[in-house]
This record gives structure tokens, C-alpha cells and sequence, in this order.
């Protein structure tokens, strides 16, 4: 069964006029599938709005800081749909974990993220492993379809 | 009523600032995360950007005081602000950061306190309008929450 998307994103700058705020505005994506993603960023302003945009459109998703507690994370046996990494992380560096990731056999989809692509940047990051590189911030025009690929793959 | 009159206040402040090109739809979407499961996502949202912001300029600042640029850092910490700017939907600022990585590139020590003395500008101009936003929701909601209760 195709995944259905009940309603299209509204993009209102205007309050609610009665509860539930987001659901009033969010795409209420029916997916085929419970999918799960690990957003891996440094910047906690980033990595939160990431994390609440991906759950907004019905993905359980978790975030972390750091290309280690990926890493670790991903040993451990966790698992994930969809993995959206950035790029510039302290320590252990946003392509160093993606190559760490992929040494594990994992298979899920990998997008890489920065504020501004270089073409160094795409050149090491695609070449590390990631599926796709995206311009900060997500952005449902691009992260929804994406979404709908993984869960019709499933 | 009074509730309606500054629901319609806010919508034209946000319409403005729009215009204005200080805010784009990125900001609409983070504003459409806030749910009444949290009322006070929005200004934990603008809190986080301000203190990464202006940790940030502070940086900045540092490395453009020095007698030799230190362009890669300088850049380096553009690349960060542009990155937290496009996100809550500071389209202004995040086109000065732009202009500043630019001038890193081009390695030129004019271009670079330009760029930097336009960023701090659009940067006070965003936290002011976000600042606004945050505390005209925050009368919104405390309006209606006493309505509620009488």
C-alpha cells in the first residue's frame, strides 16, 4: 500500500486558533513503516530542530552530539532508517563516522549536512558514504521524499 | 477582542519581517514545531540561537582584532552562524555570513570588517524581531490562559 500523506504542510506563521498547534500545520504522513532516524550534530540548536522536524513528519528520532556517540550508538546495535550527519563535528568528524558506520555493514540511508557545500566537502563526504548531500536547514521539499524512498524500499 | 487583535498584531509583525526578507519559511516551520505540549519551545529555540550567536560573533571578533587574520577560523565560525541563522529562518543574517565567508575567501582584511560589522547589524535586527515574537506568544498565551480560567 502506497504511503498516504493526509494533509500538505502549511506553511502559516499565524497561531493555532485551538489546540494541538502542530498538528494543525504538520503533514500527518501515514508511513507503511515505523521508521527510525539518528540526527548527529554538534550545534544544539541544530540537532534539536532537526530531531523535532523528522518527528514532526512521524519518524522516532534520535540526536546526538558527536561522530563517537553515532559510532557507538550504531555497535551497540541500534538501528536506523535514515541517518542525517553534519559534517563538521569536534573529535571524530562527520565523514570519519559515516566511514566507521559503513565499515559495519550498515546499509541505511546516509545524508550528509553543512550550512554551506564546498566541493571538497561533497568530494570527502560522498566518498566516505553518504547517500546525499543536503544544505542546512531540512527542509520537508527535500527530507519528505526522501522519507517516502526509504519507507517504500522497507 | 483583545485575543484576536494581538494574534492579528503578530501575524503582521511576522508578515513584515518577511518582507523585509528577515525571516523566511524556515522561520514559519520552527514556529509550527511549537505544540501545546510545549509552549515554550519557541523561546528555548531563540535562547539557544542568541547564546550560540553571539558566542559566536564574540569569536569572531577575536580572530578579526588580531594584526594577521586568521582567515580560516574567521570562516570557520561564519560557516557556524550561517548554519544556526538559516535555521531558526534569518535570512538577512545568513546572507552577511555568506558575504563574510566570501571575504575569507578572497582573503581581503577591508572585505572581511565589512562583512563582520554587517553581520553583527543583522544579527541585532533578528534577535530583536525574534525577541518581539517570543514575548508577544507569551502575552498571547497568558491572555488566554486567563480567559480560560474566569
Amino acid at each position: 500500500m502506497a504511503p498516504t500523506i493526509e494533509s500538505v504542510y502549511l506553511g502559516n506563521g499565524g497561531l493555532s486558533e485551538g489546540n494541538n498547534k502542530r498538528s494543525n500545520r504538520f503533514v500527518k504522513a501515514t508511513w507503511k513503516n515505523n521508521l527510525t532516524a539518528l540526527v548527529v550534530d554538534n550545534v544544539e540548536l541544530c540537532r534539536v530542530l532537526e530531531r523535532e522536524n523528522l518527528r514532526a513528519y512521524g519518524v522516532e528520532t534520535v540526536a546526538v552530539e558527536t561522530g563517537e556517540a553515532a559510532v557507538e550508538l550504531v555497535a551497540s546495535g541500534s538501528t536506523f532508517n535514515l541517518i542525517f550527519i553534519d559534517i563538521y563535528l569536534p573529535t571524530m568528524s562527520g565523514p570519519e563516522a559515516v566511514r566507521q558506520i559503513r565499515a559495519m555493514g550498515v546499509r541505511s540511508k546516509i545524508i550528509g549536512l553543512t550550512a554551506i557545500i564546498t566541493e571538497k566537502d561533497e568530494q570527502d563526504f560522498f566518498a566516505a558514504g553518504i547517500d546525499e548531500f543536503y544544505e542546512k536547514p531540512l527542509d520537508p521539499d527535500w527530507f519528505v521524499p526522501i522519507i517516502r524512498e526509504v519507507d517504500n524500499q522497507i | 477582542m483583545v485575543g484576536t487583535d494581538l494574534r492579528q498584531q503578530l501575524r503582521n509583525y511576522i508578515q513584515s519581517s518577511h518582507e523585509q526578507g528577515i525571516l523566511d519559511e524556515t522561520f514559519d516551520r520552527v514556529k509550527n514545531l511549537e505544540s501545546d505540549g510545549n509552549p515554550q519551545f519557541l523561546s528555548e529555540i531563540f535562547s539557544m540561537f542568541c547564546h550560540d550567536a553571539e558566542n559566536g560573533i564574540a569569536e569572531l571578533a577575536r580572530f578579526l582584532d588580531e594584526p594577521v587574520i586568521d582567515y580560516e577560523n574567521v570562516s570557520a565560525f561564519a560557516h557556524q552562524l550561517k548554519g544556526s541563522s538559516s535555521s531558526v529562518g534569518g535570512n538577512r543574517m545568513v546572507l552577511a555570513c555568506c558575504e563574510l565567508r566570501q571575504a575569507c575567501s578572497n582573503k581581503t582584511k577591508e572585505g572581511c570588517f565589512e562583512a563582520f560589522d554587517k553581520v553583527k547589524r543583522e544579527y541585532c535586527i533578528l534577535r530583536d524581531n525574534l525577541n518581539f515574537i517570543a514575548q508577544m506568544e507569551k502575552t498571547i498565551l497568558t491572555n488566554e490562559a486567563r480567559r480560560r480560567s474566569q
